[in-house]
């Protein structure tokens, strides 16, 4: 236990009382950073309504040439993952160390097998002649609107895959930082905004499923 | 490490989320094959929102948070409610 005061007294910066209070104040930072994520996907999300709006028919055949399959089974594994890394913090909390580097393991796996299942999923529509703008060659579905559609469907998912990206060097990165004992249960602020930013990628991704494979 | 006026959530709590998140996957899924129209969007939505409140009151520690990170969060909803909601009224009122 003196070990781990020592952490949290080290890491404490001079302005702040205390390490709960720095800690609350790294907390509120990375919620308005999140906001503001959230904010730019919201712009896309609203784009997506408009255009949906104009083309109807073209966004609901699109839609169902998706594949709700992979996509499912995206949406599934990124619910799991956000609770095991939830897991991995709640079991931080109370020193459970070796059980919290497992569970940001199984996180890491899980979010390599997203971004390998989306990545498939591209390579499938490439094969099929479906490219965002432009490059649009999808001879089954020849209309505006589906071309609209999968524009925004490349650039939205595209966006949240960098995020994933991201998201995975940090996991990788925690893991990295837990095994060199650079935390300890009364303080690890990195480990608690690794797993928010974590979770604001499960949630946009919770909406992009039905937008862009319910739909259909 | 939580602030002496936060609470903090429980595991029992993060694998009733799970549960309950996977279980609304599984409706969301099966409603996909009902023909129900635009209703069927509106209730997909509905679904999708109520799984993110499970994430962000569990998962991400908004039930354990204290007032001002709260109120950040529901500035978040406010302003995404404000940005489709005057792209709604853009597209409607052409």
């Amino acid at each position: 236990m003196a070990q781990h005061d020592e952490i949290a007294k080290k890491r404490l910066w001079e302005h702040f009382e205390s390490p709960a209070k720095q800690e609350h104040a790294v907390r509120l930072g990375m919620w308005v950073f999140l906001g503001s994520e959230t904010l730019l996907f919201a712009g896309l999300f609203g784009l997506y309504v408009a255009y949906r709006s104009e083309h109807p028919v073209a966004f609901h055949h699109a839609a169902g040439h998706n594949n709700l399959a992979i996509g499912t089974i995206n949406t599934a594994i990124l619910i799991i993952s956000s609770f095991t890394i939830a897991w991995a913090i709640h079991v931080f909390r109370h020193g459970g160390r070796r059980i919290s580097l497992l569970s940001l393991g199984a996180t890491l796996l899980l979010g390599l097998t997203f971004v390998g299942l989306k990545l498939y999923e591209y390579s499938q529509h490439f094969h099929h002649g479906i490219y965002p703008g432009g490059y649009y060659s999808f001879a089954e579905l020849p209309s505006r609107g589906a071309q609209l559609f999968f524009t925004l469907y490349f650039f939205t998912t595209g966006l949240h895959l960098l995020h994933m990206l991201a998201g995975v060097s940090i996991v990788g990165w925690l893991i990295y930082r837990l095994q060199k004992r650079r935390m300890s249960p009364d303080y690890h602020p990195e480990l608690e905004m690794g797993g928010l930013y974590w979770h604001l990628v499960d949630s946009i991704w919770i909406f992009l499923w039905p937008l862009f494979y319910l739909a259909g | 490490m939580t602030l002496e006026t936060e609470k903090e959530v429980s595991g029992k709590a993060n694998v009733y989320a799970l549960i309950g998140l996977l279980g609304l996957t599984a409706v969301s899924f099966a409603l996909s094959y009902a023909s129900l129209g635009a209703f069927g969007t509106v209730l997909a939505f509905s679904i999708a929102g109520v799984k993110v409140l499970i994430v962000a009151f569990v998962f991400m520690h908004l039930l354990e948070a204290v007032f001002a990170t709260r109120i950040v969060a529901l500035v978040t909803v406010l302003f995404i409610a404000l940005i489709c909601l005057g792209i709604l009224a853009d597209v409607g009122f052409r």
